[in-house]
């Protein structure tokens, strides 16, 4: 792709946005069939059309929300479900962190609406974007803006018209999500230390996933194998000092 | 609490965890942080696949070939929807024909 060099910095921002909505145009095949078959549970779960919706336009996070209709339905303590929420998306406090060290201190766009939009799927293509020195917060924000407008229009399609859509998980259209990381992990994977890390955090997440309440996996696992590089790197430099 | 508070609740739980990464970064960080963070994008990726490789259960061969299929496809072209459509298509043909 040629460099583009900004008639001025609006016309840039706008044209970084556009890319970051287009960026996640491949991920919608995933989230659609996702947000309607979380729509169907959740009115199969006894909530209204409007509460269905008010949950994909204010917690925008699919896997929080099916825990949160099927913790409602069983009858679950309401402090219980918000704490499920809650570990169920700690491990954006990590992407904030992540992506912040890469936009740098110059972010012009106010940091609360980007928080608002951040998933798994908008680090992912921003983190990847940023392999070519770009990736700043106008694609990230783009890429988070699609992913919500569509969560949201096939919450309301779901909700009104689920019954009559082909059956997702019968599709296996969920498939889709892995295969999204892996092309994003694939070409982070420089050095055989950041190998190592991934095959931890691999086992790790899987081995967890038996002992662990669901939301705690990831962060746990991914900050096992982060440490674990970080040990490696150490013990790496202090060789490389005695030799 | 009722359901729509329950909702908001949930909603501004979940906005806690979007908005601590971003506010925590605006502060001088000690350093083995800013090195345990070159390590997060590499580590997260790789725990988000492995639960959903459907590993001890009958659906474990078609989805680890899409996934073979997809890194091969992503390998030669470097494209992200070269990846899905290759994995997609495997793993659709391998559960099919299994």
């Amino acid at each position: 792709m040629s460099p583009e060099v900004p008639l001025n910095r609006t016309a840039g921002q706008a044209s970084e946005l556009r890319r970051g909505v287009v960026a996640m145009i491949p991920l919608w095949a995933g989230v659609a069939p996702f947000a309607v078959a979380f729509a169907l549970l959740a009115r199969t779960a006894g909530l209204s059309v409007i509460e269905t919706q008010l949950l994909s336009l204010t917690v925008f996070a699919g896997g929080a929300q099916v825990a949160l209709v099927t913790l409602l339905a069983a009858g679950a303590n309401g402090i219980a479900i918000v704490l499920t929420v809650l570990a169920l998306n700690l491990r954006h406090v990590l992407y904030g962190l992540s992506l912040s060290t890469q936009f740098g201190p110059d972010i012009k766009l106010p940091i609360p609406l980007l928080a608002y939009v951040l998933t798994d799927e908008a680090y992912g293509v921003t983190i990847r974007d940023g392999l070519d020195g770009r990736g700043g917060p106008s694609f990230y924000f783009g890429a988070g803006l699609s992913l919500y407008g569509v969560f949201n229009l096939t919450t309301l399609a779901g909700s009104l018209v689920g019954q009559l859509l082909p059956n997702s998980e019968r599709l296996g259209l969920s498939f889709i999500f892995p295969l999204t990381f892996l092309a994003l992990l694939m070409p982070l994977l420089r050095h055989w230390r950041q190998c190592l890390v991934a095959a931890t955090a691999a086992i790790s997440a899987l081995l967890l996933g038996r002992v662990v309440a669901g939301g705690l996996t990831i962060l746990l696992a991914a900050l096992i194998a982060a440490g674990l590089g970080v040990a490696l790197e150490t013990l790496g430099a202090r060789k490389e000092e005695t030799a | 609490m009722g359901t729509i508070g329950l909702i908001l609740a949930a909603a501004l739980a979940t906005y806690g965890t979007r908005i601590a990464g971003f506010t925590l970064a605006q502060r001088q960080l000690p350093g083995l942080f800013g090195r345990l963070l070159t390590y997060i994008p590499v580590a997260v990726f790789a725990a988000l696949i492995a639960p959903d490789l459907g590993l001890g259960t009958s659906e474990a061969p078609a989805r680890l070939l899409g996934v073979a299929a997809a890194a091969l496809a992503v390998w030669r072209t470097r494209q992200l929807w070269a990846g899905l459509a290759a994995g997609m298509l495997i793993f659709w043909l391998a559960r099919a024909f299994g």
